[in-house]
């Protein structure tokens, strides 16, 4: 069946990653508590495993094995689907993103309108579990974290489009091939789209310092309350998911997707190296705990994730070690591609992290205000200045050295602008007289 | 023949869906259905190699006309409707009409057989990429009504924004 | 201090959480308990000082002062905590007093009373600080006042460490305590505002009436002036601001 062919890779790729992604995003968590154990000085979960490594398999097993509670006037069929549809969502998303020059389920020519699109499906599988949950706390959960999607992704959207008039293109591919060819990663040329995307995304996924709709002491878990095992899980599933999309969406469009920082220059050619360093590091970490484990299969444990880590630095290394032209470096472009992305991925969702745990939480209508009083403008303003840039550079044939310094001279202005309006509404002098009382709203 | 398989069963679950939306009581549950259907008549875009015209019915449909009938539905109290009688008496009337109707577009096919102009979908190697082409229809050609029609849709956003803001 | 401390309002990443264990620390350290020490007794005190407790102390309080900045840094001019916390829940100085709140919140409001320089007890008229006040009354102010009083109380930790005069740690007092019939009031500054106990005895052996003021359950009272007109999202900001023991609230 000569038709079935062009799709035996895409199909694997697509069950290799729906297979491994599970256990991904359950590590990111195990990541996630660990780097909040660091940030408060304490050292996050240790025991379950040498130091704390088997963590999600025990919560994953904890989770398929609770009871499975379903509320008795829940509206079974659409209590069902909801966390289905969200993570339906965030795993369609992953499709069109390229890990590498050769990891791409599909290379939609319209790839960046697709993952928006299907990322807003995501909207569904939130407010229908709100709903189908049938409890007052769900419903008002949902309805916000809805309503607060909704109006990031607007200025999200913005932020997309500047990178794609950048790009030309809408194919991921393409955004990716034009930073190698031109040499600049798009969040030199545009840093004000990459602040905004960063931002907005941080809404986006619903994580501190925006994550009101789901922050324990304000509706208890949102739309998420009444959920329990085995479907908690696959909310849990659609949001760590969602931001690993949404760091990949962000590293093909600003970060330069798979390629090499000085991708085009031989001198840094010693960067590729890097994977090396880093995989031996880490394997040398492994092998110094090894001996500090209490029991010997945790020992066994740790050395086996060192020679894992030892196994990779070989895998990575050997391509760039290899002669020229024979196979062994064939293979360099793909596999180092496909690091480069993942660790571009890591970085952003680190940076993630780090921003829940450093900053207050905004409450819901600072949050509202945060997003259409300012951020949409200013996205707004910024695709005017990298068109504006743009249109000098083709138009007026000025140098890119002087146009796009100009747009974001142009859009830092307005952001400006935008931050001093922003503070003479939202902080009245305080001293003032107090107002009559008024009844206490929600 | 990989073609066909993908239309029936994308038209398979776009008619399904469209039943299920008419037949359900509930009305968030219509609603997920319309949203199913929409998603299929989406997949019959794409097997005919209009990729703009699948996102922009995935995105603007979907993701964005659907989710607001989904708020409606849940703001309006919904018990009242679950428990209507529903108006199911004049069933007889509604089958005679429908089956005129069915008989009248059965008519118009079999006439216009031989005169209706179908083709085999063009590879998509041999179209230009479709967002290219709309752009270059809409920016060029139609630049005038384009400006018209988003001028149209300011005024009703700003018409909307005006009549639900509270009296100061 | 170890009070002031833990009374931060509730969106606050826990890294003074770390602080906080030092302290405990150093209470484990001298008594063998964390949280519920028992080491005062009447005429003095149970334990005798273990021989680093100076040393501890004395370390703890030169990394607190850097601390403190750090907290400072992360929060003052933090644009979402202004935000949450600046006009949130203002309690006018006449308010609170017509209230009987006391402690942190009163001097947020703009009255300056601390039972520490009012009627000194303890050693605290030897002792040389300040008393933090504001003027709006507001979290923001709260939460400034907080501030500035755990670096004063970082300072009278050093002065008293410095002048612990030699001498036994327990007075002489009998096993049975017979007081003379009478009734009496004190009260001491707690973190938590004026907490007093007021004892009336008939002569016996055993107290005729026991009262403990409470600061936190008169602090409580205070919510409903305070929330008015705000969110709900803001009544969390503001109890966190009361500190409140819920213990002492709901015995």
């Amino acid at each position: 069946m000569n038709a079935i062919i062009p799709f035996i890779f895409p199909i694997l790729f697509a069950l290799v990653i729906v297979a491994v992604l599970p256990l991904i995003a359950g590590y990111i968590v195990l990541v996630e508590r660990k780097v909040m154990a660091d940030m408060q000085v304490r050292l996050g979960p240790m025991r379950v495993g040498p130091h704390g490594l088997l963590q999600p398999i025990a919560d994953a097993v904890k989770l398929l094995l609770k009871e499975d509670i379903i509320p008795e006037s829940a509206d079974r069929l659409v209590f069902w689907g909801a966390p289905l549809i969200s993570v339906t969502a965030a795993m369609l998303a992953l499709a069109a993103l390229p890990i590498g020059p050769f990891f791409q389920i599909a290379d939609l020519n319209i790839g960046l309108l697709y993952i928006l699109g299907v990322s807003s499906l995501g909207i569904f599988g939130i407010v229908l579990g709100g709903w189908a949950s049938n409890s007052h706390y769900s419903l008002l959960g949902a309805l916000r974290s809805a309503a607060q999607l909704v109006s990031y992704e607007t200025s999200a959207g913005m932020a997309i489009v500047g990178a794609l008039l950048l790009a030309g293109t809408l194919s991921t591919r393409g955004i990716v091939q034009e930073q190698a060819d031109t040499g600049w990663w798009f969040i030199f040329v545009a840093p004000v789209g990459f602040f905004i995307y960063l931002v907005a995304s941080i809404a986006e996924t619903n994580r501190a310092p925006f994550d009101m709709p789901e922050a324990e002491s304000e509706l208890v878990a949102g739309y998420m309350t009444e959920y329990s095992g085995f479907r908690w899980a696959l909310y849990f599933l659609a949001e760590y998911t969602n931001m690993v999309v949404v760091a990949s969406i962000a590293t093909t469009l600003f970060l330069g997707g798979w390629l090499r920082p000085f991708a085009g220059t031989p001198l840094f050619n010693f960067l590729d190296y890097f994977p090396l360093l880093l995989l031996l590091w880490v394997a040398g970490y492994c092998f110094r705990r090894t001996p500090k484990q209490p029991v010997p299969v945790q020992k066994m444990f740790m050395a086996a994730v060192g020679l894992l880590c030892l196994a990779l630095a070989a895998v990575l290394t050997v391509p760039v070690i290899a002669p020229q032209g024979s196979l062994l470096a064939s293979a360099k472009p793909g596999l180092h591609g496909a690091f480069w992305f993942l660790f571009k991925v890591a970085a952003y969702i680190y940076v993630f992290m780090w921003l829940r745990f450093t900053f207050p939480r905004y409450r819901f209508d600072q949050l509202m205000r945060l997003g259409w009083q300012f951020l949409v403008p200013l996205s707004i303003v910024n695709v005017i200045g990298i068109a504006l840039a743009l249109a000098l550079h083709r138009q007026l044939g000025w140098p890119n050295i002087v146009c796009f310094p100009l747009g974001i001279a142009l859009t830092l202005i307005a952001a400006a602008y935008l931050l001093a309006a922003g503070e003479k509404h939202e902080h009245p002098r305080v001293g003032e007289e107090e107002e009559e009382e008024t009844p206490v709203h929600a | 023949m990989l073609d066909q398989v993908v239309f029936y069963f994308f038209a398979a679950l776009a008619v399904a869906s469209a039943i299920l939306v008419v037949t359900r009581r509930n009305a968030v549950q219509s609603a997920i259905f319309l949203v199913t259907a929409l998603l299929a008549t989406a997949g019959i875009f794409l097997n005919l190699n209009a990729e703009f015209l699948f996102i922009v019915q995935v995105i603007l449909y979907a993701g964005g006309i659907m989710v607001l009938f989904v708020f409606v539905i849940m703001l309006v109290n919904l018990d009242v409707a679950l428990h209507q009688v529903q108006f199911n008496r004049q069933w007889f009337v509604a089958l005679i009409i429908s089956a005129v109707l069915a008989a009248q577009v059965a008519a118009a096919i079999a006439v216009s057989r031989g005169s209706l102009y179908t083709m085999a979908p063009a590879p998509a190697e041999a179209l230009e990429p479709n967002t290219e082409r709309v752009a270059f229809y809409l920016f060029h050609t139609y630049m005038l009504p384009f400006e018209i029609a988003s001028i149209l849709l300011l005024v009703s956003m700003i018409g909307a924004v005006v009549m639900a803001k509270k009296r100061v | 201090m170890r009070r002031l401390i833990e009374s931060r309002p509730v969106d606050h990443p826990c890294r003074h959480l770390r602080d906080r264990e030092e302290v405990l620390k150093i209470f484990e350290n001298y008594c063998g308990a964390r949280l519920t020490t028992h080491a005062f007794r009447i005429g003095g005190l149970q334990y005798e000082a273990y021989d680093e407790l100076e040393k501890d102390v004395e370390r703890f309080c030169k990394e607190f002062d850097k601390r403190v900045d750090e907290y400072e840094s992360l929060l003052t001019a933090n644009r979402i905590w202004v935000g949450r916390t600046k006009g949130i829940g203002i309690l006018s100085a006449e308010a609170a007093i017509a209230m009987g709140v006391t402690g942190p919140v009163l001097r947020a409001s703009g009255v300056e009373w601390d039972l520490r320089k009012a009627a000194p007890y303890a050693a605290y008229d030897q002792y040389e600080f300040s008393i933090p006040t504001c003027k709006n009354g507001d979290t923001y102010d709260r939460y400034l006042v907080r501030l500035e009083e755990m670096r004063q109380s970082r300072k009278i930790c050093l002065q008293a460490i410095e002048n612990i005069p030699a001498g036994p740690i327990l007075g002489k007092v009998g096993k049975v305590l017979k007081p003379p019939p009478g009734e009496v009031y004190h009260a001491i500054e707690a973190p938590k505002g004026e907490l007093g106990y007021y004892i009336v005895s008939d002569g016996t052996t055993q107290p005729y009436r026991v009262r403990i003021r409470p600061p936190s359950l008169i602090n409580l009272e205070a919510l409903d002036q305070m929330i008015r007109g705000h969110l709900v999202a803001d009544v969390v900001a503001v109890i966190g601001t009361l500190d409140i023991v819920l213990g002492e609230v709901d015995r």
